[in-house]
Formats: C-alpha cells, sequence, structure tokens
C-alpha cells in the first residue's frame, strides 16, 4: 500500500502557499468552516512612483496591458504608479509621508479621508479593506470609491498576497490582534522597501515617511515599539492646518466610550443576542419588521409583521430601546393588557422637550418628566374608555437587524448652545434637530458650535448606547444658511437621497458629439434609417403644461378609408441616444426619474437630451418610437403595431392653447379637426375604463407661481383640470398598456412592468367608519368597481368639496404603485388596481423616468428592432433596478411635496389670510384642517386655539372634540372651518411653514 | 466574509491571490491503492479526489455489453469533502451529469474496441472539494487509466475557466480566468473544457453558467492553455511513475 | 527512429511506414503512438504470418509493453481471456439433466485471475451415442473438468465440450471425500472404500 503522505521539502511552492481558515454563520445558522487556499507573491507592486523596484513586475491583465498602462487609456494622469513622490507632509514629517490607517481609523473618520484639504496618498492594506467590509458595507463602498478617483491617490495593496508581509495567525491570537500585525508589518515593509528602492535609484532626497493611523492605543504603543511611525487619528489631524474643521469630523464612537465609561448609568436594555434573535424569529415568539414613527407622535412607532394583520404599535422611548425610522428590528409583542389603541394625540418632540441641556448626563432619565406625563395621561384616557377602539398589540425592540442610518439634514437646536464668550472655541455638545421629525435629536460634539447657529448641516448618527438617551453623531458640512435657497433647496435634496450634482464627465462624453446641431439624417440609407418608418408627413403635435421643455409625447390622428380612425402616439426614442451600460445609462439608471421642485429641475438625462434632441419640439425632425392603433369610431381598438420611427411636430401646444383652439369652432384646420377627433375618442376610452371600474383619484395640486427664477414665489393656485389633459392621458394610458401587453408576451419573465395591488380591507376600516358615523354614507371596497361608484356617491349637496376630500382621504389609503419584473409575480398580481387594467407598465416618458427606457429597449428588441441587452435578460439585474427606481420615485414625489410646501410657506410669508379648509383628522389635543385653496393641510393644537389651553373632551367613536373653559368649539370631522393663515418658522424642523389658527369651526359657522 | 470576486479589478489579484491565468497547485500520484488494477490521488489546490479503475472484466449481467468496452462511472462525494455536510443520493442530477460526461470523454479515448463484452469501471472518490470538480475528476481518471494500462489514444486533461465578470454586468475589462476554486464558482460564469492530446482538440466541454456570448473565445481560449499547463504537469507525473517501475525491473 | 525508452500514451514512437503496429499501441496519423505507459519495445516480424507473398522482410514491430508484466509474470497473465479452441480447466459447480455450469480456472497454461463461467450441454459432453449421456453419470459438483471451448456463447456463459479422449473429469471426489483415480473410460474408483463412480473421463497422459 502506497502510503499518500508526501513531504513538503521538495514542492517549490510550499513556501508560497498557505491556507486562510475561518468560520462564518450562515443566515440559517449553521456554522460552517471555510478553507481556502492562499498564493502568496512577490510581484504586488507598492505603487509608489518613487520606487523602481516594483515597476518591472506590474500585473497585466487578460489583454496583456499593464494595469498601469490601462489606466493611461481611460485618460487618467499617466502615473505609472499612484502614490505621488512627493507627498505632502505635515509639521511632523517633514519628507512628506503615506498614510496607512488601520479599520479603526476608517470607522471612524471616513469623514475625513474624503476630505480634499487633506489625507493624499493613502495605503489601503487589503486587510484593513476586508475588515471594514465585515463592519460596514456602506463605508467600504465609500473607500472602494475614493480608491477609484485618481486624485486622491488612494492605492489598495494586497499585503496578505504579497509574501514578506503575510502574516499567520498566533495560536490564541484574536483575529484583531493578527490584523493590527499585520498592519504593522505591511508598515514596516513599505518603510524598508522605500528605502531600498531609494538606495537602488541613487536618489539622494529622504524618503517619505509611512505613518500609521491608528485610533486603537495597543496597536500604537507596540508600533512605536517597533519603531513604526504612528499617531492617532486625533493627533494627525491635530497637526493639519484645519483642524478644527476636521476635527468635528472624526466620529464620536471611539471618544465617547472612553469617556462614559465612567458613567455606567444604562438608560435602554441589552439587545438579544444575534442567535437568540433568530431563533426566536424562526420560532415566532419574535417578530422582525421595519421600524416606522408616526408623523404626528414621535413616541410611537409602527411596525408591520406577517404575523398580525395590524401593525404592531412600539409605544414610549423604553420599548422603542434605540430603533431609528427605518432600521429592520426585532420586536416582542407585549402581554395582552398591555395593548392600546393608537394615540389619538400629537406629541412633538420639540414641544416637550424644549430645555435639556446636551451635556448635562447625569441626571438623564430615559423617559423625561414632561414625557411621562404625557404618556400617563394617554394611558388614563385609553383605559377611562367604555369600549376599547381598536386595542391594537404593542410591542417593544429587543434588537436590531440593520440600521437605516443615512446623513440627516438638521440644524442645531439653539438653546442648547452655550453662547457665554468665556468659553471661546472649547468643544461642546449640541443638540442637533433634524428636519425628518421622526429622527431624534443628535447629539454632536462641536468647536464651531457657533458659526453652525442658524445654519443647515448635514450630520451622521454614529452610535446609539445603552446609557446614551440621545444617538450620537458628528457634523459633516454646512449647507449655508437657514431659509436660503440654496441651503433649503440641497437640504431637500439631500434628505429625499435625490441625485443632484452636474453629470460627470463620463456621462456627457456618451452624447453625441454634434451636440445642439445633430439632425436627423437626410440620408436615408445611414444606419440610423435602418427599419425606421418615416411619418414627417404626418401631423402631429404635442400638448403639455405650459413651458414644458422636455416633451415626451405627440399625438395625431387621421380618418381611414375603410371609416376607421389612425391614431399614434410618439414617444421620443431616448434610447436611440442612451445605449444600455454606458456611462450616461448606469446614471441615469441610479438616478432614475427627473425631479420636479418647484423652481428647479433636477434631470435624469443631461439637458441636451432632454430639452433638445429626444425632446419632441416642433418644427424639427426627431427620431421617435411610435404606437399606431387602427380605431373604429367608438374608440374599439382594431390593430396596433410599433416601430420606430422619424416624425416633424407641427404644433407644440399648452393644454390651455389646445383647449381653446379646439372650443374655437372657426377653426377648421386639419390639425385642429385631429385634434378634436382625439379629444373624442379620449372621452369614449375614459368612459370605458371607468366602467371597468378605473378609480377617479384626487390629490391636493396646487402650482406656485414665481415670475423668474431668482425671485420668491409670488402667488398659489390650485391646478385645473381641462379636457385636454385628459385627452393626452388617456392615450398615454392606452400606449401604456399596448406596450405592457407587447413586452410581456415576449419576455414573460423579465418585462419590466408596473403595478398597483389592491388595498387591503384595513386601510380603508377608519375612513369607512368615519363616513358611517358622520355621514351614514357607505364606502364599499371589494372592488375598485364598487369603491369607484360608493367614492361617487359620497357627496353633500351643500358642500362641493366634500367629494373631492373623501377621495382625498380614499387616495391615501391605497398602495403605492410599484415597478416589477414580470418573473417576480404570478400573472394575477399585475393588476394595476387604480387603473382598472390586468398589466401596465410605463413607456411614454422616457425622458424623466428609466422604467421607460427599459420598456423602450425591451419593446425594440420584441418587435426585432435591435438585440435585447443581456442586461435586461438578467432577472436579477431588473429586480435591482426596479427597487432602486421604485424608492427614487417615491423620493421624488416626496421632495416635490416638501418643495411646494417650502414655497407655499414662503409665498405666504408675511401674510395673514383667512381661507376656508376641511377637518380631516381630530386627535384629542388637536386636530388637522386641510385648505384646499393652497393644498396645504396642517395641525391646530388645541394650546394654539386659546391661552391657558381649553380643556377639551374628545369623542372618538363619533369624531368629535369639544373644548370648554377659555375658549368653547366643537370641531367635528369633515366640517368646513374657517382658519387664519400665517407663517411661521417650525422651531423644531427650522423650515418655514404655515400656520393655521382657529377664527370658526362648524358649529359657530 | 474576505473580499469578493469584485475586487478583482483594484489590483488584478483574485481572491486567493493568484493572477488570471495562474493554475493552483497541481499534486498528482499513480498507484495509490495496490488492490485495483489502476489508481491515482490528485490535489487541483484543496479539490482532492482518489481515483481507482477496476477492469476492462467481464460484464455480469445478461443482456449487457457489446464489441466494445463499456465505461461505468461511479463517483462518490465524501459527506465531509463540501462546507456543508450534506448527503448526497444515488440519484442527484449533478452527479448523474458528470458521470455521464465523464463515461462519454473517455469512451472515446479509450481503445475499448479492444475489450469486446467488458466493462471499465471508473470510481471515483471526491475528498475535498474547492472548485474545478469535473476537471479533477477528469484528469484522476486518466491518470489511473494510465496506471490500469487500458489502452487509449492519447490523454484527456481538463480544467475549468471563467470570466472575472458575472453574466449581466457589462464590464469591458472583463478578464478570462483559469483554474476557478469554489468561492469564484459561485459568483462567476464558468466552464469546464478537458482536451485530447497535445493539441487543442477539444473533447470535453461543459457549462452550466451564463456568459456573456463575446467573452466565450476568451474563456475557451485560456481554459485550453490551462489544458496544456495541465498536461505538462500531469506527464511528468507519468513519466515519473514509469522510470519507477523500469528501475524496480532492473533491480 | 529513436523512440523513448518509457512511452506514455498518446505519444507517437514512429511512422506507420516503418514500423507495424504491436501490442499497446495503434495507428494515428501515420504514427505509431503508444496507448499504455510502458517500455517500448521492437522485435522483428513472425515471417510465418506474412507468408512468402512480400519479398522484403516485413517491417519490425513496436510495441509498448504492459509494465506490470515485467514486474511479474503472473500476473501478466491476468488478462487471458478464454477463445474458441482453447483448452481450459474448469471446475464442476453445479449439474442439472440438461447441462452442467462449470467454472473455468485455467486457459491453456494460463491461470486466471477472475474465474469465467462455462457450460457443458448435454449433447457435447461426448462425440458418440449423445442420446444416452447422463449428466448426473458423467459429471459431480467438485470435479476439476478438461473441456475445450466450442464458442463463446451467451452473455454469460462459455460454451465448451468434453467430446474426445483427452477431454472429461480429471480429478474427482468420492462421496466419502476421498480424491478417486480413473480406471476406466467411464469410472473412477475410490481407493478406501473400493466404490466405483461413474463419470466422462479424460484419458490421462
Amino acid at each position: 500500500m502506497t502510503s499518500l503522505k508526501r513531504t513538503t521539502v521538495g514542492d517549490p511552492h510550499s513556501t508560497n502557499i498557505s491556507s486562510k481558515v475561518f468560520v462564518r454563520s450562515t443566515k440559517s445558522g449553521k456554522v460552517q468552516k471555510i478553507v481556502r487556499e492562499l498564493y502568496l507573491r512577490q510581484d504586488i507592486p507598492c505603487s509608489s512612483t518613487l520606487c523602481t523596484l516594483c515597476l518591472s513586475n506590474a500585473p497585466a491583465d487578460a489583454n496583456g496591458i499593464a494595469l498601469e498602462d490601462l489606466r493611461c487609456l481611460c485618460s487618467i494622469p499617466a502615473l505609472p504608479f499612484i502614490l505621488s513622490d512627493r507627498p505632502a507632509g505635515t509639521k511632523a514629517f517633514p519628507n512628506g509621508h503615506y498614510l496607512v490607517p488601520d479599520t479603526n481609523a476608517l470607522l471612524s473618520g471616513m469623514d475625513l479621508f474624503e476630505q480634499t484639504s487633506a489625507f493624499y496618498d493613502v495605503i489601503i492594506l487589503q486587510t484593513v479593506l476586508e475588515e471594514l467590509r465585515n463592519r460596514s458595507i456602506p463605508l467600504y463602498n465609500r473607500l472602494v470609491g475614493l480608491t477609484k478617483s485618481e486624485e486622491k491617490r488612494f492605492y489598495v495593496f494586497f499585503n496578505d498576497f504579497r509574501l514578506e508581509t503575510y502574516v499567520v495567525r498566533d495560536p490564541g491570537e484574536t483575529i484583531n490582534d493578527r490584523n493590527d500585525r499585520a498592519v504593522r508589518r505591511a508598515v514596516k515593509w513599505y518603510g524598508e522597501h522605500l528605502q531600498q528602492a531609494m538606495k537602488a535609484a541613487g536618489r539622494t532626497k529622504r524618503c517619505p515617511s509611512i505613518v500609521m493611523l491608528s485610533d486603537d492605543k495597543e496597536n500604537l504603543q507596540k508600533a512605536r515599539k517597533a519603531r513604526i511611525e504612528a499617531c492617532s487619528l486625533h493627533d494627525y489631524v491635530s497637526g493639519l492646518a484645519d483642524a478644527d474643521l476636521l476635527l468635528d469630523m472624526i466620529n464620536e464612537l471611539r471618544e465617547g466610550q472612553d469617556a462614559r465609561a465612567s458613567h455606567g448609568a444604562l438608560l435602554y436594555p441589552e439587545y438579544f443576542t444575534k442567535s437568540k434573535m433568530i431563533t426566536g424569529v424562526k420560532a415566532g415568539t419574535l417578530h422582525q419588521g421595519l421600524f416606522n414613527v408616526s408623523p404626528y407622535n414621535y413616541l410611537e412607532g409602527s411596525i408591520r409583521v406577517p404575523a398580525f394583520e395590524r401593525a404592531l404599535v412600539v409605544l414610549g422611548r423604553e420599548n422603542m430601546n434605540r430603533a431609528v425610522q427605518g432600521d429592520a428590528v426585532v420586536v416582542e409583542v407585549l402581554p395582552k393588557d398591555q395593548w392600546k389603541a393608537p394615540s389619538s394625540k400629537i406629541i412633538e418632540e420639540e414641544a416637550l422637550n424644549r430645555n435639556e441641556n446636551a451635556d448635562a448626563d447625569e441626571q438623564e432619565a430615559v423617559v423625561t418628566e414632561q414625557e411621562q406625563r404625557a404618556l400617563v395621561e394617554e394611558a388614563k384616557k385609553t383605559q377611562g374608555k367604555s369600549i376599547e377602539r381598536y386595542p391594537q398589540p404593542t410591542a417593544r425592540v429587543v434588537g436590531i437587524v440593520k440600521r437605516n442610518w443615512r446623513q440627516y439634514v438638521g440644524h442645531v437646536d439653539t438653546t442648547s448652545v452655550s453662547l457665554s464668550t468665556s468659553e471661546g472655541r472649547r468643544q461642546q455638545t449640541v443638540f442637533l434637530i433634524t428636519m425628518d421629525k421622526r429622527i431624534p435629536k443628535i447629539r454632536v460634539r462641536t468647536r464651531q458650535a457657533r458659526e453652525l447657529l442658524g445654519k443647515r448641516v448635514l450630520v451622521t448618527i454614529d452610535s446609539w448606547d445603552r446609557d446614551s438617551r440621545y444617538p450620537i453623531g458628528h457634523f459633516v458640512r454646512s449647507l449655508g444658511e437657514l431659509e436660503t435657497k440654496e441651503a433649503e433647496t440641497e437640504a431637500l435634496l439631500l434628505e429625499h437621497d435625490v441625485q443632484y450634482r452636474p453629470f460627470p464627465k463620463a456621462v456627457l462624453d456618451c452624447l453625441p458629439k454634434e451636440g445642439h446641431d445633430w439632425k436627423v439624417p437626410v440620408n436615408k440609407s445611414e444606419l440610423s434609417w435602418k427599419d425606421r418608418r418615416d411619418l414627417r408627413d404626418l401631423l402631429v403635435c404635442s400638448i403639455d403644461p405650459p413651458g414644458c421643455q422636455d416633451i415626451d409625447d405627440a399625438l395625431h390622428a387621421r380618418l381611414l378609408p375603410n371609416g376607421n380612425v389612425e391614431v399614434g402616439v410618439h414617444i421620443a426614442d431616448v434610447t436611440h441616444f442612451v445605449k444600455p451600460d454606458n456611462a450616461m445609462d448606469s446614471e441615469a439608471s441610479g438616478r432614475g426619474t427627473t425631479v420636479y421642485l418647484v423652481d428647479k429641475r433636477i434631470d435624469m438625462l443631461p439637458m441636451l437630451l432632454g430639452t433638445d434632441l429626444c425632446s419632441l419640439k416642433p418644427y424639427v425632425e426627431r427620431f421617435a418610437f411610435s404606437a399606431i392603433w387602427e380605431m373604429t369610431p367608438d374608440a374599439d381598438v382594431v390593430d396596433v403595431i410599433f416601430t420606430k420611427s422619424v416624425i416633424r411636430s407641427r404644433e407644440a401646444f399648452s393644454y390651455d392653447q389646445a383647449q381653446r383652439r379646439i372650443d374655437d369652432m372657426s377653426q377648421k384646420d386639419q390639425l385642429t379637426v385631429s385634434m378634436r377627433t382625439l379629444l373624442m375618442l379620449s372621452k369614449k376610452l375614459r368612459k370605458k375604463r371607468m366602467d371597468a371600474g378605473a378609480l377617479n383619484l384626487a390629490s391636493p395640486e396646487v402650482k406656485v407661481q414665481i415670475e423668474n427664477e431668482a425671485s420668491d414665489p409670488v402667488d398659489v393656485e390650485v391646478k385645473q383640470q381641462l379636457d385636454t389633459n385628459s385627452l393626452v392621458e388617456e392615450f398615454m394610458l392606452l400606449a401604456n398598456i399596448s406596450v405592457a401587453g407587447k413586452i410581456y408576451n415576449a419576455f414573460p419573465q423579465t418585462a419590466m412592468l408596473r403595478r398597483h395591488s389592491a388595498p387591503p380591507a384595513s386601510n380603508f376600516q377608519e375612513l369607512q367608519n368615519q363616513l358611517k358615523v358622520r355621514r351614514g354614507l357607505e364606502l364599499r371596497t371589494d372592488s375598485s368597481r364598487a369603491l369607484a361608484d360608493s367614492l361617487d356617491t359620497c357627496v353633500d349637496p351643500k358642500e362641493p368639496f366634500f367629494n373631492t376630500l373623501v377621495r382625498i382621504m380614499a387616495t391615501r389609503c391605497m398602495m403605492s404603485a410599484e415597478y416589477f419584473c414580470s418573473g417576480t409575480q404570478t400573472f394575477s398580481e399585475y393588476r394595476h388596481y387604480g387603473l382598472a387594467s390586468e398589466i401596465y407598465t410605463h413607456f411614454t416618458s422616457p425622458i424623466r423616468r428609466y422604467a421607460d427606457i427599459v420598456a423602450h429597449r425591451q419593446l425594440a428588441a420584441a418587435i426585432n428592432y435591435e438585440q435585447l441587452d443581456s442586461s435586461l435578460h438578467s432577472k436579477g439585474k431588473l429586480e435591482d433596478v426596479c427597487k432602486n427606481i421604485n424608492a427614487r420615485h417615491r423620493n421624488a414625489q416626496m421632495a416635490a411635496r416638501a418643495s411646494i410646501e417650502y414655497y407655499v410657506g414662503q409665498a405666504l410669508k408675511g401674510r395673514i389670510v383667512e381661507e376656508e379648509g376641511y377637518v380631516m383628522k381630530v386627535f384629542s389635543n388637536g386636530f388637522t384642517v386641510f385648505v384646499p385653496r393652497f393644498g396645504i393641510e396642517s395641525l391646530v393644537r388645541l394650546g394654539d386655539l386659546a391661552v391657558p389651553e381649553p380643556e377639551a373632551t374628545f369623542d372618538g367613536e363619533n369624531y368629535v372634540l369639544k373644548t370648554a373653559g377659555s375658549r368653547t368649539e366643537t370641531i367635528v370631522l369633515f366640517e368646513k372651518v374657517v382658519v387664519k393663515i400665517s407663517d411661521q418658522k417650525e422651531e423644531s424642523t427650522g423650515k418655514r411653514k404655515v400656520r393655521l389658527e382657529l377664527v370658526r369651526s362648524g358649529s359657530s359657522l | 466574509m474576505p473580499l469578493d470576486t469584485s475586487s478583482y479589478s483594484l489590483a488584478l489579484l483574485r481572491l486567493d491571490g493568484r493572477r488570471w491565468n495562474e493554475l493552483r497547485r497541481i499534486h498528482a500520484q499513480i498507484s495509490t491503492q495496490a488492490a485495483a488494477d489502476g489508481s491515482s490521488y490528485l490535489e487541483m489546490g484543496n479539490t482532492k479526489v482518489i481515483c481507482t479503475i477496476a477492469g476492462p472484466a467481464e460484464v455480469r449481467r445478461t443482456g449487457g455489453g457489446g464489441s466494445d468496452a463499456e465505461i461505468k462511472v461511479e463517483i462518490d462525494i465524501a459527506g465531509f469533502s463540501g462546507v456543508e455536510r450534506k448527503k448526497r443520493t444515488k440519484t442527484d442530477k449533478r452527479v448523474a451529469e458528470m458521470r455521464y460526461t465523464i463515461a462519454n470523454a473517455f469512451s472515446s479515448s479509450l481503445l475499448t474496441h479492444l475489450y469486446p463484452r467488458s466493462t471499465i469501471q471508473i470510481t471515483l472518490h471526491i475528498l475535498s472539494q474547492d472548485g474545478s470538480l469535473l476537471a479533477a475528476c477528469l484528469n484522476a481518471a486518466t491518470l489511473a487509466l494510465i496506471d490500469a494500462g487500458i489502452p487509449m489514444t492519447d490523454y484527456i486533461v481538463a480544467c475549468t475557466a471563467g470570466s472575472t465578470s458575472s453574466y449581466s454586468s457589462n464590464d469591458e475589462s472583463a478578464d478570462p480566468l483559469l483554474d476557478l476554486n469554489s468561492s469564484e464558482e459561485m459568483e462567476l460564469p464558468f466552464l469546464t473544457v478537458g482536451t485530447l492530446g497535445a493539441g487543442e482538440k477539444v473533447s470535453v466541454l461543459v457549462m452550466e453558467t451564463r456568459a456573456q456570448i463575446g467573452r466565450l473565445e476568451g474563456m475557451l481560449a485560456v481554459g485550453v492553455d490551462g489544458c496544456k499547463q495541465v498536461r505538462e504537469i500531469l506527464d511528468q507525473v507519468v513519466r515519473r511513475h514509469g522510470k519507477k517501475l523500469v528501475n524496480s525491473i532492473v533491480e | 527512429m529513436a523512440y523513448p525508452s518509457i512511452a506514455i500514451p498518446g505519444q507517437p514512437l514512429g511512422l506507420s511506414s516503418q514500423y507495424a503496429s504491436g501490442p499497446g499501441t495503434h495507428v494515428q496519423n501515420a504514427h505509431i503512438c503508444a496507448s499504455i505507459l510502458g517500455p517500448v519495445v521492437e522485435y522483428a516480424q513472425d515471417t510465418k504470418a506474412s507468408s512468402g507473398k512480400t519479398r522484403d522482410s516485413p517491417p519490425p514491430v513496436l510495441s509498448v509493453q504492459r509494465s506490470a508484466q515485467l514486474v511479474s509474470n503472473d500476473a501478466a497473465l491476468t488478462n487471458v481471456l478464454p477463445e474458441v479452441d482453447a483448452v481450459v480447466l474448469a471446475r464442476v459447480t453445479r449439474i442439472n439433466p440438461r447441462q452442467a455450469t462449470v467454472a473455468i480456472l485455467v486457459v491453456g497454461e494460463t491461470v486466471c485471475s477472475d474465474e469465467f463461467q462455462g457450460l457443458i450441454r448435454v449433447q457435447d459432453v461426448r462425440a458418440t451415442e449423445k442420446d444416452k449421456v447422463k449428466i448426473f453419470s458423467s459429471f459431480r459438483p467438485g470435479d476439476i473438468v478438461r473441456a475445450q471451448v466450442i464458442s463463446l456463447g451467451d452473455q454469460s456463459n462459455y460454451y465448451l465440450s468434453t467430446a474426445g479422449n483427452h477431454l472429461g473429469v480429471v480429478m474427482a471426489t468420492s462421496d466419502g471425500g476421498n480424491t478417486m483415480y480413473p480406471i476406466s473410460w467411464k469410472e473412477f474408483k475410490d481407493p478406501v472404500t473400493g466404490v466405483t463412480e461413474s463419470r466422462k473421463v479424460a484419458k490421462p497422459f
């Protein structure tokens, strides 16, 4: 029997092979031991331009192009290596230095490394990169981003693959110690290597120092022992020119922990261990979900979990246990006797904890006295009630699965800043109040407290420990003065995660070289004419809002000899210019949608395309993607074809102009006649849709009038609906539905579709009850048809607006529509509830929505115009795209709403108006009023009615709030009230907001 | 979890420190099991395979056998070979596919017509899996068949080739990769290519992942090139073994 | 042409115009290639086989020897298969009125590593008076029989015949368990008990 054992002596590779063994646990809780080979090598370059030794073994890729040459090809500075030969230095390191941060330094100071004033020539070790990745994916992504930017000169050195710097973990050594040792070894090697290289090159200049940055005291000590240059991030930054500014950006985490360790007063219960949470969730004793804070009551959160039909309510700071809006949390349901009705009271953090001292930790309790009082009152009320309204299960947070912390925009709480001059630039702790009311105050240590007062600032949360009532964060940058248009707009965009930076060069490089001079080629044998129909002789026109520059769609109609009508919808052929997977495409995909603010448009595509080359402007030839139907005069579709085409729009109308032209019977030209045909057909289409059960919903839409870009808003008006609006809308819907069917047939697994699921009946429960109690009306929700019909019956002869009000409220009960990839749902789930269509997609606005671009590509492939790009074959890829554009779409809507809100506030600035409004919601200590004239909705608190605050009795079952004492009013749901509107700067968010005061309630009207 | 395959572009280094065109360490031994007619032991990185050959032996069952020898392949994947202990059933489709591929490959390279109505049983024991499993099995079987003295037209040698970008990413600078380990196989498209003889005659080509057609040529070229390297290594192993045999006779 | 001392499969050894392909080689693209691993041997072709038709001396034969043949002579013979007309030694494993089943142990002079199954049908036991043959008076389980392969038979059996004077039972044990000696062409005798048993006896040399 031969032995399989062999000696490693004879193996030439044995010294170069090591293996990495680690243990990991899977999602299902299994523990896996992973063994990986490591091939150690000596040809990993140091990447310093000072070094000539490493030049010869720069690695090559499969095309034989060395990595460094590759960089040259990409029009990046022709540096052979990344690290500069004259690195910047500080007083401590006059010869210049290369920085080698360890993981802790990056974790606490990532914002610093992104600074443009310092932190150049940084060596990122593989060990550090891997550790960072394990600790924080977002930070890892930011770091990888940095290493890709040329000007920062960040170099990733794969020290664990280089023979000389590879470190074997000793038995008994923790992984952290091993990694620290690996970092020190790499730093040492770099130093020696550079010295050698300098000698070899015979250079006289002094060699730059290699400086290790670490926040770990032990690591620093050991480094000094080994005579390695090392200093803490704090010490290093202190030696820089703009130290004050930079010091603020160091993460509070570490410092804070050191300082607080002595306190030991633990305010919050400890989180469960991960395994306990996993087993609990599996066993069904714990529940996992996304944590949502009520916008009306910051002490009330809710979590939707599959096990309960109604959302679980989390009441009070202690139960919320450091969860922040959007975190994925694990909760434990509380015993039934603690179940409560959702709060009917407005609690705002600002109102309660106005005068806290950010520095005073000692007397800190989780729940402040005021909060306690508010909660107790609340509890009394619920228990005193004869019948509990809806006892809702309550829960407490026992662990966080994933934090959803991001950068927040806010402003410094004035009261928390000490202004005494003697303090000077001493570091102090201030509270930062975020614009999003659902986010708690953030405790920030800063030296620039006074400069930051009255500014919009960007902060991040670093940690939230058990011994701190508020999360701890650090300041990132200032956006500018409060209430300046620039700062507020940027704040708004940041807060809604809108990508607003100018398009990078790589994107602009993808534009056609001719720029604005681009024209449809005259010669039809040109490649771009291939498979394109020449529709230039059709009488096409576009109808859009006034001043619209990005014209996505145009229409035509003409009578056919057989008595039918040919109707064409022509959509801008954006995909002719935006080819899949180039820089422009990925930028557009990332942005997802164009964001419309009152005074500004954040484009998804560069201006040149959006407003010129793609835009179906009048009188010029443009490429289009056309859907052409043959319809009977009763608007029944006989046939449809899709084709790429060339059109020439005859006129660009605004809704208003088009309406006037149609109405003016003296106009008898062909264009007007065809528009009348279109209008006639659209009315029939609409009727059909309504018969099928499409909903006619309402949302308060107002328009802010601005004279010009720079000036303040002049007036606010409610948008008007004309027939021509619905003309365009109907044909767009028709096009979208037709395209959806076509691409679904062609790509049943990967079609980009849009769906709107039927809302669960429980969503309407509250509204149904309100209508029944207050008006004796019945709202049926069993189908969209039933809902549409019953909404039509919700009328009040005396109050024409009542129906709209109900529609607005019903809209809020709906689910939101979403994009999805057809393979991820069953066909029955494709339904668009609101439009009562089996299948739907977005096709008609490719200039401003990315989903439409995808649909265009899929349609082009479906009609065999071009090959489908491989990325559109992949379900996973498409799902990612859908996820992103759904989120972007939502954010864009919220940003637009926030922008309108801001401008309405600005328009009302200094004015006091009395206006009619309607009560939309009644709480025990206030109510919300909707003012249709301005499309605003705002809270009126009891405290605002009179001073002292009147006593109130709240009848939750009848939605009536009666006040007595200092002022007697009866507030009834749905009733008309008269309010005085003035503007007010809201302390809690720093926003200028409208403030409503009750003038007369319905009873006294 | 350590870095994934997306870090390749940072320094053109793979997860285990190799360059794109480097094989893992290959170690092979011949005649490891005295009891078998032919046997071999092969390591490609951490993929370890024992192969034994029984036969050519007479066909026992009735109704089978023809004018050529029949090649039967049995694959036994040890429970401890992977990261997770997994019990594989007899009807495992992936194993069946591998068995079929191996049997098919060797029935064309072996001179089976010399052994009518007999079977050649190839038994593969997989001790450890770390990617390129099919390739390792093919290589081990080649060595064991040589040891068994079964005439063949030439060796079949195999290795895997992949691409640094997944199917759906349109990465212009996607590099082909040679000899993938299991973590790379999990993320990237790859194919197994086996060649017969010193030329570029492809006798086995298996791909179970999706790859863009444009990258296929590069992957195949790298794979065939890798096979040449593997062949050289196996060649030396076989020669060393042959010398040892001759020496033992002389003594 | 110089060929290596040890050939590995697939290695070209010489042109097929210069050499003839022997055992362990095959012809590919006009080259003699090795098909197994082992030392290369060259020897002159058997002149008897190629009669007198070609005047030129036939090309020498190249062959690759199975390494194992050199290591041990016994092992070298393991791969022998029974073929038609071969004389084999077999042990009777079971009998029934129509046939005797045997296990072939030796083919010619070679001991098989593996047993092959064979059949002696009742009509193949002897050349004459075939209709009078009774299997149980010709063979008993455990007898060693010398027989000739008459056909490769079906899937599982070689067909053997003992028709011939030199074929038949060569060794037999009595009911009492003693080795018997042949006393006539159809009888064996137990030397201890003196009982005779009938067999198809092979003529002793």
